[in-house]
Protein backbone atom coordinates (compact mmCIF):
# COMPACT_ATOMS: atom_id res chain seq x y z
CA UNK A 1 0.00 0.00 0.00
CA UNK A 2 1.61 3.36 -0.97
CA UNK A 3 1.28 5.98 1.18
CA UNK A 4 -1.41 7.76 -1.37
CA UNK A 5 -3.58 4.78 -0.39
CA UNK A 6 -3.12 4.97 2.69
CA UNK A 7 -4.19 8.76 3.03
CA UNK A 8 -7.01 8.15 1.10
CA UNK A 9 -7.91 5.25 3.13
CA UNK A 10 -7.74 7.35 6.24
CA UNK A 11 -9.52 10.38 4.49
CA UNK A 12 -12.21 7.56 3.85
CA UNK A 13 -11.81 6.35 7.61
CA UNK A 14 -11.33 3.17 6.65
CA UNK A 15 -9.87 1.09 9.37
CA UNK A 16 -7.33 -1.12 7.50
CA UNK A 17 -5.83 1.95 6.42
CA UNK A 18 -5.44 3.86 9.74
CA UNK A 19 -4.05 0.51 11.05
CA UNK A 20 -1.27 0.65 8.44
CA UNK A 21 -0.41 3.98 8.71
CA UNK A 22 -0.21 3.34 12.78
CA UNK A 23 1.80 0.86 12.28
CA UNK A 24 3.92 2.56 9.92
CA UNK A 25 4.62 5.35 11.99
CA UNK A 26 3.50 4.46 15.86
CA UNK A 27 7.47 3.25 17.01
CA UNK A 28 9.13 5.86 15.62
CA UNK A 29 6.65 8.75 17.18
CA UNK A 30 6.46 6.57 20.32
CA UNK A 31 10.53 6.74 20.63
CA UNK A 32 10.59 10.38 19.99
CA UNK A 33 7.99 10.82 23.02
CA UNK A 34 9.23 8.06 24.98
CA UNK A 35 13.02 10.35 24.76
CA UNK A 36 11.15 13.35 25.27
CA UNK A 37 9.21 12.77 27.86
CA UNK A 38 11.54 10.06 29.92
CA UNK A 39 8.31 8.43 31.37
CA UNK A 40 6.53 5.16 29.37
CA UNK A 41 3.03 5.80 30.41
CA UNK A 42 3.73 9.48 29.39
CA UNK A 43 4.28 8.37 26.14
CA UNK A 44 2.19 5.85 25.64
CA UNK A 45 -0.56 8.62 26.21
CA UNK A 46 0.72 11.01 24.02
CA UNK A 47 1.32 8.42 21.40
CA UNK A 48 -2.66 7.93 21.81
CA UNK A 49 -3.36 11.88 21.51
CA UNK A 50 -1.29 12.42 18.27
CA UNK A 51 -2.62 9.15 16.34
CA UNK A 52 -6.02 9.70 17.85
CA UNK A 53 -5.28 14.09 16.46
CA UNK A 54 -3.61 12.47 13.48
CA UNK A 55 -6.52 10.57 12.16
CA UNK A 56 -9.14 13.16 13.38
CA UNK A 57 -7.61 16.14 11.40
CA UNK A 58 -6.20 14.08 8.23
CA UNK A 59 -8.39 16.80 6.35
CA UNK A 60 -6.40 19.82 7.05
CA UNK A 61 -3.81 17.95 5.99
CA UNK A 62 -2.28 19.83 2.40
CA UNK A 63 0.41 17.94 1.48
CA UNK A 64 2.72 20.90 1.71
CA UNK A 65 5.18 18.52 3.99
CA UNK A 66 5.77 15.26 4.14
CA UNK A 67 3.04 12.92 6.18
CA UNK A 68 5.68 12.51 8.60
CA UNK A 69 6.71 15.43 8.80
CA UNK A 70 2.97 16.73 9.85
CA UNK A 71 2.87 13.67 12.28
CA UNK A 72 6.29 14.04 13.94
CA UNK A 73 4.49 17.98 14.29
CA UNK A 74 1.77 16.73 15.77
CA UNK A 75 3.67 14.72 17.98
CA UNK A 76 5.73 17.36 19.16
CA UNK A 77 3.21 19.58 19.76
CA UNK A 78 1.20 16.94 21.73
CA UNK A 79 4.95 16.89 23.91
CA UNK A 80 4.67 20.71 24.60
CA UNK A 81 1.47 20.82 25.41
CA UNK A 82 1.87 17.93 28.00
CA UNK A 83 5.17 19.86 29.57
CA UNK A 84 2.89 22.85 29.60
CA UNK A 85 0.36 21.04 31.82
CA UNK A 86 3.08 19.05 33.77
CA UNK A 87 5.83 21.39 34.85
CA UNK A 88 8.11 18.01 34.46
CA UNK A 89 10.97 18.99 34.28
CA UNK A 90 12.47 18.39 37.78
CA UNK A 91 10.77 15.12 37.90
CA UNK A 92 12.44 14.03 34.97
CA UNK A 93 16.07 14.99 36.71
CA UNK A 94 15.13 13.04 39.57
CA UNK A 95 13.74 9.99 37.04
CA UNK A 96 16.98 9.90 35.06
CA UNK A 97 19.73 8.45 37.43
CA UNK A 98 23.52 8.54 36.19
CA UNK A 99 25.70 5.51 36.53
CA UNK A 100 28.07 5.56 39.80
CA UNK A 101 31.31 6.80 38.71
CA UNK A 102 33.10 3.49 38.89
CA UNK A 103 35.73 2.05 37.00
CA UNK A 104 33.78 0.90 33.38
CA UNK A 105 35.36 -1.39 31.44
CA UNK A 106 33.90 -2.41 27.50
CA UNK A 107 30.14 -3.17 27.18
CA UNK A 108 29.43 -0.93 30.38
CA UNK A 109 31.64 1.72 29.34
CA UNK A 110 29.49 2.27 26.38
CA UNK A 111 25.65 1.37 28.07
CA UNK A 112 27.02 3.90 30.71
CA UNK A 113 27.97 6.37 28.58
CA UNK A 114 24.93 6.23 26.55
CA UNK A 115 22.93 6.56 30.09
CA UNK A 116 25.46 9.67 30.55
CA UNK A 117 24.21 11.08 27.53
CA UNK A 118 20.24 10.35 27.17
CA UNK A 119 20.90 12.13 31.56
CA UNK A 120 21.86 14.87 29.35
CA UNK A 121 19.00 15.34 27.18
CA UNK A 122 16.88 14.95 29.83
CA UNK A 123 18.41 17.61 31.18
CA UNK A 124 18.16 20.16 28.59
CA UNK A 125 15.49 22.47 28.20
CA UNK A 126 12.40 21.54 26.07
CA UNK A 127 13.01 23.31 22.90
CA UNK A 128 16.52 22.38 22.99
CA UNK A 129 15.67 18.77 23.56
CA UNK A 130 13.26 18.62 20.88
CA UNK A 131 15.77 19.66 18.60
CA UNK A 132 18.37 16.81 19.31
CA UNK A 133 16.49 14.68 19.56
CA UNK A 134 14.61 15.96 15.78
CA UNK A 135 18.50 16.09 14.67
CA UNK A 136 20.06 12.82 16.09
CA UNK A 137 17.60 10.41 16.96
CA UNK A 138 15.47 10.97 14.28
CA UNK A 139 17.60 11.87 11.93
CA UNK A 140 15.76 15.12 10.14
CA UNK A 141 17.31 17.51 8.27
CA UNK A 142 17.17 21.13 8.98
CA UNK A 143 14.40 22.06 6.60
CA UNK A 144 12.31 19.14 8.47
CA UNK A 145 12.94 20.07 11.77
CA UNK A 146 11.81 23.57 10.71
CA UNK A 147 9.06 22.67 9.24
CA UNK A 148 7.89 20.14 12.56
CA UNK A 149 8.88 22.71 14.73
CA UNK A 150 7.04 25.44 12.92
CA UNK A 151 10.14 27.65 13.40
CA UNK A 152 11.92 29.79 10.38
CA UNK A 153 14.58 27.35 8.88
CA UNK A 154 17.49 30.11 9.89
CA UNK A 155 17.11 29.40 13.81
CA UNK A 156 17.56 25.75 13.29
CA UNK A 157 21.43 25.96 13.37
CA UNK A 158 21.98 28.35 15.48
CA UNK A 159 19.13 26.17 17.93
CA UNK A 160 21.32 23.41 17.53
CA UNK A 161 24.54 25.45 18.08
CA UNK A 162 22.85 26.19 21.60
CA UNK A 163 21.77 22.99 22.27
CA UNK A 164 24.74 21.29 21.49
CA UNK A 165 26.79 23.28 23.67
CA UNK A 166 24.74 22.67 26.53
CA UNK A 167 24.96 19.21 26.21
CA UNK A 168 28.66 19.32 26.33
CA UNK A 169 28.34 21.84 29.44
CA UNK A 170 26.42 19.08 31.17
CA UNK A 171 27.95 16.22 29.81
CA UNK A 172 31.00 18.08 31.76
CA UNK A 173 33.19 14.82 33.15
CA UNK A 174 33.87 13.50 29.86
CA UNK A 175 34.40 15.82 27.98
CA UNK A 176 35.94 19.71 28.64
CA UNK A 177 33.22 22.49 28.22
CA UNK A 178 33.56 24.59 25.30
CA UNK A 179 35.11 27.50 25.55
CA UNK A 180 32.00 30.05 24.91
CA UNK A 181 29.11 28.12 26.20
CA UNK A 182 25.70 30.02 25.72
CA UNK A 183 22.83 29.23 28.54
CA UNK A 184 19.45 28.99 27.76
CA UNK A 185 17.09 29.08 30.33
CA UNK A 186 14.19 26.76 30.58
CA UNK A 187 11.56 29.27 28.99
CA UNK A 188 13.65 30.15 25.78
CA UNK A 189 12.83 29.53 22.68
CA UNK A 190 14.82 28.83 19.20
CA UNK B 1 35.57 35.00 8.86
CA UNK B 2 37.06 34.96 12.80
CA UNK B 3 36.78 32.08 15.54
CA UNK B 4 32.94 32.98 16.44
CA UNK B 5 31.55 32.75 12.79
CA UNK B 6 33.66 30.03 12.39
CA UNK B 7 32.21 28.04 15.29
CA UNK B 8 28.35 29.18 14.65
CA UNK B 9 29.22 26.95 11.33
CA UNK B 10 30.97 23.62 12.84
CA UNK B 11 27.18 22.44 13.70
CA UNK B 12 26.08 22.58 10.15
CA UNK B 13 29.17 21.40 9.43
CA UNK B 14 29.18 18.53 10.76
CA UNK B 15 25.69 17.80 9.78
CA UNK B 16 26.35 18.19 6.13
CA UNK B 17 23.94 21.70 6.18
CA UNK B 18 27.30 24.43 4.93
CA UNK B 19 26.85 25.21 1.17
CA UNK B 20 30.54 24.09 -0.20
CA UNK B 21 32.12 27.45 -0.66
CA UNK B 22 31.56 27.99 3.32
CA UNK B 23 32.77 24.15 4.07
CA UNK B 24 36.24 25.25 2.71
CA UNK B 25 36.54 27.96 4.28
CA UNK B 26 35.72 26.25 7.64
CA UNK B 27 38.27 23.53 6.75
CA UNK B 28 40.89 26.23 6.13
CA UNK B 29 40.21 27.90 9.59
CA UNK B 30 40.87 24.76 11.20
CA UNK B 31 44.02 23.94 9.41
CA UNK B 32 45.71 26.92 11.37
CA UNK B 33 43.00 27.08 14.73
CA UNK B 34 43.65 24.90 17.63
CA UNK B 35 40.36 26.30 19.76
CA UNK B 36 37.99 25.91 16.88
CA UNK B 37 39.41 22.26 15.73
CA UNK B 38 38.79 21.53 19.22
CA UNK B 39 35.38 22.66 19.10
CA UNK B 40 34.89 20.34 15.82
CA UNK B 41 36.43 17.28 17.94
CA UNK B 42 33.94 17.88 20.92
CA UNK B 43 30.68 18.01 18.38
CA UNK B 44 31.80 15.32 16.57
CA UNK B 45 32.62 13.03 19.85
CA UNK B 46 28.74 14.39 21.35
CA UNK B 47 27.08 13.70 18.08
CA UNK B 48 28.50 9.96 18.07
CA UNK B 49 27.47 9.47 21.79
CA UNK B 50 24.13 10.96 20.48
CA UNK B 51 24.04 8.40 17.76
CA UNK B 52 25.08 5.47 19.66
CA UNK B 53 22.01 5.85 22.07
CA UNK B 54 19.27 6.44 19.36
CA UNK B 55 20.34 2.90 17.96
CA UNK B 56 18.79 1.19 20.80
CA UNK B 57 15.21 0.18 19.72
CA UNK B 58 11.81 0.68 20.70
CA UNK B 59 8.68 -0.13 20.37
CA UNK B 60 5.19 1.52 20.84
CA UNK B 61 3.12 -0.24 23.53
CA UNK B 62 0.67 -2.79 22.44
CA UNK B 63 -2.42 -1.15 24.57
CA UNK B 64 -2.17 1.79 22.44
CA UNK B 65 -3.83 0.95 19.19
CA UNK B 66 -7.06 -0.97 20.37
CA UNK B 67 -7.23 2.37 22.71
CA UNK B 68 -6.88 4.70 19.68
CA UNK B 69 -9.44 1.97 17.76
CA UNK B 70 -12.30 2.94 20.58
CA UNK B 71 -11.90 6.53 20.51
CA UNK B 72 -11.99 6.41 16.68
CA UNK B 73 -15.63 4.64 16.63
CA UNK B 74 -16.86 6.85 19.34
CA UNK B 75 -15.71 9.89 17.40
CA UNK B 76 -17.32 8.22 14.29
CA UNK B 77 -20.85 7.62 15.98
CA UNK B 78 -19.97 3.91 15.07
CA UNK B 79 -22.95 1.96 16.94
CA UNK B 80 -20.47 -0.27 18.79
CA UNK B 81 -17.15 -2.21 17.25
CA UNK B 82 -17.51 -5.06 19.40
CA UNK B 83 -21.56 -5.66 19.56
CA UNK B 84 -22.84 -5.56 15.99
CA UNK B 85 -20.80 -7.04 12.81
CA UNK B 86 -19.32 -10.21 14.27
CA UNK B 87 -22.88 -11.79 15.72
CA UNK B 88 -24.98 -10.30 12.65
CA UNK B 89 -22.45 -12.28 10.41
CA UNK B 90 -22.43 -15.38 12.63
CA UNK B 91 -26.64 -15.86 12.75
CA UNK B 92 -27.07 -15.80 8.81
CA UNK B 93 -25.30 -19.29 9.22
CA UNK B 94 -27.51 -21.35 12.30
CA UNK B 95 -25.14 -24.30 12.91
CA UNK B 96 -22.26 -22.21 13.51
CA UNK B 97 -24.95 -19.86 15.57
CA UNK B 98 -26.33 -22.50 18.03
CA UNK B 99 -22.43 -24.17 18.75
CA UNK B 100 -20.95 -20.51 19.18
CA UNK B 101 -23.87 -19.68 21.56
CA UNK B 102 -23.55 -23.20 23.65
CA UNK B 103 -19.70 -22.21 23.52
CA UNK B 104 -20.67 -18.28 24.74
CA UNK B 105 -22.79 -19.37 27.39
CA UNK B 106 -20.19 -22.05 29.01
CA UNK B 107 -17.71 -19.11 28.32
CA UNK B 108 -19.88 -16.59 30.07
CA UNK B 109 -21.10 -18.67 33.36
CA UNK B 110 -17.32 -19.35 33.95
CA UNK B 111 -15.90 -15.32 33.68
CA UNK B 112 -18.97 -14.58 35.83
CA UNK B 113 -18.30 -17.36 38.60
CA UNK B 114 -14.65 -15.42 38.23
CA UNK B 115 -16.04 -12.03 38.47
CA UNK B 116 -18.17 -12.70 41.57
CA UNK B 117 -14.91 -14.54 43.22
CA UNK B 118 -12.69 -11.08 42.40
CA UNK B 119 -11.22 -9.10 44.80
CA UNK B 120 -12.17 -5.29 44.60
CA UNK B 121 -11.26 -3.01 43.61
CA UNK B 122 -12.87 -4.03 40.27
CA UNK B 123 -9.95 -4.42 37.14
CA UNK B 124 -11.60 -2.23 34.90
CA UNK B 125 -10.57 1.24 33.68
CA UNK B 126 -12.46 4.66 32.70
CA UNK B 127 -10.93 6.29 29.87
CA UNK B 128 -11.50 10.07 31.14
CA UNK B 129 -9.27 11.90 28.40
CA UNK B 130 -12.25 10.73 25.98
CA UNK B 131 -14.20 13.59 28.35
CA UNK B 132 -11.39 15.62 28.99
CA UNK B 133 -9.93 16.51 25.41
CA UNK B 134 -11.99 19.49 23.82
CA UNK B 135 -13.51 20.09 27.08
CA UNK B 136 -13.10 23.66 26.93
CA UNK B 137 -14.37 24.34 23.56
CA UNK B 138 -17.14 21.98 23.45
CA UNK B 139 -18.60 20.99 26.88
CA UNK B 140 -21.92 19.03 25.64
CA UNK B 141 -19.92 17.60 22.64
CA UNK B 142 -17.38 15.93 25.39
CA UNK B 143 -20.07 14.78 27.54
CA UNK B 144 -21.75 13.35 24.32
CA UNK B 145 -18.76 11.41 23.53
CA UNK B 146 -17.73 10.25 26.68
CA UNK B 147 -21.55 8.72 27.51
CA UNK B 148 -21.15 7.39 23.83
CA UNK B 149 -17.88 5.65 24.67
CA UNK B 150 -19.15 3.90 27.84
CA UNK B 151 -22.18 2.65 25.43
CA UNK B 152 -24.40 5.37 27.28
CA UNK B 153 -28.29 5.12 27.22
CA UNK B 154 -31.02 7.57 28.48
CA UNK B 155 -33.50 5.87 31.21
CA UNK B 156 -36.18 7.13 33.11
CA UNK B 157 -34.47 8.47 36.53
CA UNK B 158 -36.71 6.27 38.33
CA UNK B 159 -34.48 3.03 36.82
CA UNK B 160 -31.17 4.49 37.71
CA UNK B 161 -30.75 2.47 41.00
CA UNK B 162 -31.78 -0.24 39.29
CA UNK B 163 -29.73 0.01 36.40
CA UNK B 164 -26.52 -0.19 38.83
CA UNK B 165 -27.74 -2.20 41.63
CA UNK B 166 -24.14 -2.10 43.98
CA UNK B 167 -23.96 2.14 43.46
CA UNK B 168 -24.88 4.82 46.23
CA UNK B 169 -26.28 7.58 45.02
CA UNK B 170 -28.55 10.10 44.76
CA UNK B 171 -29.90 12.23 41.79
CA UNK B 172 -32.39 14.53 42.93
CA UNK B 173 -34.54 16.92 40.59
CA UNK B 174 -32.77 19.92 41.13
CA UNK B 175 -29.10 19.98 43.08
CA UNK B 176 -28.01 23.20 45.18
CA UNK B 177 -26.93 25.70 43.30
CA UNK B 178 -30.56 25.73 41.15
CA UNK B 179 -29.01 23.21 38.65
CA UNK B 180 -32.26 20.90 37.26
CA UNK B 181 -32.17 17.45 36.13
CA UNK B 182 -32.38 17.21 32.67
CA UNK B 183 -31.39 13.60 31.67
CA UNK B 184 -30.47 10.43 33.30
CA UNK B 185 -27.91 7.77 31.54
CA UNK B 186 -27.32 4.11 32.12
CA UNK B 187 -23.18 3.45 31.15
CA UNK B 188 -21.39 0.21 31.04
CA UNK B 189 -17.70 0.58 32.27
CA UNK B 190 -16.39 -3.16 30.53
CA UNK B 191 -18.55 -5.74 32.79
CA UNK B 192 -19.47 -2.79 35.36
CA UNK B 193 -22.19 -0.53 35.57
CA UNK B 194 -22.98 3.01 35.64
CA UNK B 195 -24.69 6.09 35.45
CA UNK B 196 -24.41 9.70 34.49
CA UNK B 197 -27.06 12.71 35.04
CA UNK B 198 -26.68 16.12 32.97
CA UNK B 199 -28.18 18.59 35.12
CA UNK B 200 -27.97 22.66 34.27
CA UNK B 201 -28.37 25.80 35.21
CA UNK B 202 -29.54 28.56 32.53
CA UNK B 203 -27.88 26.97 29.81
CA UNK B 204 -24.19 25.92 32.32
CA UNK B 205 -23.96 22.34 32.36
CA UNK B 206 -23.12 20.31 35.34
CA UNK B 207 -22.48 16.22 34.61
CA UNK B 208 -22.71 13.81 37.55
CA UNK B 209 -21.19 10.17 37.22
CA UNK B 210 -21.02 7.35 39.26
CA UNK B 211 -19.06 4.42 38.68
CA UNK B 212 -17.60 1.38 40.85
CA UNK B 213 -13.92 2.18 42.61
CA UNK B 214 -11.86 1.14 39.57
CA UNK B 215 -7.93 0.15 40.06
CA UNK B 216 -7.25 2.16 37.12
CA UNK B 217 -8.66 5.67 35.88
CA UNK B 218 -6.86 7.23 32.48
CA UNK B 219 -6.51 11.14 32.32
CA UNK B 220 -4.70 11.25 28.80
CA UNK B 221 -2.65 14.40 29.19
CA UNK B 222 -4.17 15.92 31.89
CA UNK B 223 -3.21 16.15 35.09
CA UNK B 224 -5.40 14.90 38.25
CA UNK B 225 -4.42 16.11 41.86
CA UNK B 226 -5.41 15.60 45.49
CA UNK B 227 -7.86 17.87 46.75
CA UNK B 228 -9.99 18.13 49.27
CA UNK B 229 -14.20 19.21 49.63
CA UNK B 230 -14.94 20.25 52.83
CA UNK B 231 -12.45 18.21 54.22
CA UNK B 232 -12.62 15.13 52.72
CA UNK B 233 -10.16 13.77 49.90
CA UNK B 234 -10.85 13.32 46.69
CA UNK B 235 -8.80 13.97 42.86
CA UNK B 236 -9.47 17.00 40.90
CA UNK B 237 -8.52 17.78 37.17
CA UNK B 238 -8.87 20.97 35.82
CA UNK B 239 -9.82 22.23 31.97
CA UNK B 240 -10.03 25.65 31.62
CA UNK B 241 -12.51 26.73 33.54
CA UNK B 242 -14.00 23.28 34.09
CA UNK B 243 -13.34 20.95 37.02
CA UNK B 244 -13.56 17.21 37.45
CA UNK B 245 -14.11 16.11 40.73
CA UNK B 246 -14.07 12.74 42.58
CA UNK B 247 -14.88 11.56 45.77
CA UNK B 248 -14.81 8.05 46.28
CA UNK B 249 -16.45 5.93 49.04
CA UNK B 250 -15.95 1.81 49.37
CA UNK B 251 -19.04 1.39 46.81
CA UNK B 252 -18.97 3.98 44.41
CA UNK B 253 -16.90 7.04 42.78
CA UNK B 254 -19.21 9.80 42.68
CA UNK B 255 -17.61 12.35 39.60
CA UNK B 256 -18.67 16.21 39.35
CA UNK B 257 -17.94 18.03 36.07
CA UNK B 258 -19.16 21.55 36.69
CA UNK B 259 -17.45 25.06 36.65
CA UNK B 260 -18.21 25.92 39.95
CA UNK B 261 -15.52 27.08 41.76
CA UNK B 262 -17.13 27.77 44.96
CA UNK B 263 -16.13 24.83 47.55
CA UNK B 264 -19.06 25.49 49.89
CA UNK B 265 -20.94 24.81 46.53
CA UNK B 266 -18.93 22.10 45.29
CA UNK B 267 -19.49 20.47 49.17
CA UNK B 268 -23.08 20.71 49.33
CA UNK B 269 -23.90 19.36 45.61
CA UNK B 270 -21.55 16.11 46.73
CA UNK B 271 -23.72 16.34 49.93
CA UNK B 272 -26.87 15.93 47.64
CA UNK B 273 -25.20 13.03 45.42
CA UNK B 274 -23.11 10.78 47.73
CA UNK B 275 -25.05 9.59 50.83
CA UNK B 276 -21.84 8.94 52.56
CA UNK B 277 -20.56 12.29 51.92
CA UNK B 278 -22.85 13.56 54.49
Amino acid sequence: MTEADILAGCLRQEPAAQRELYARWSDRIYRLLLRFTHNADDAADLLQETFVRVFQNLERFRGGSSLGTWIYRIAVNEARQHFRRRNRHDEILRQVVAPPPEARTGDQEAAALRMDVMAAVAQLPEEERALILLRYFEDLDYARMAEVLEKPPGTIASGLNRARRLLVEILGSGMEPAARVVKAGPGRRI
Amino acid sequence: MNCSMIRENIGPYLDGELAPEAARALEDHLLACDACAGELDRFRSLAKQLRDAAAEPVRAPEHVWPAIERRLSAWRGDPGMAKGTGLIRLFRRPLAAAASMALFIGVATAVLVWVNRSAQPAQAAVDYSVLLDGLAADVDGAVSRFLAHYAGREIAPQEASAAAPGLEFNLPLELPGGFKRESVHRLRFGTLDGVAARYRRDGEPLVVFFHPPLARTRMGVHRESQCHVAGREGQRVEVGPWQLLHFTDPTTCHCLLSRVQDEALQSAIFAAIAPRFR
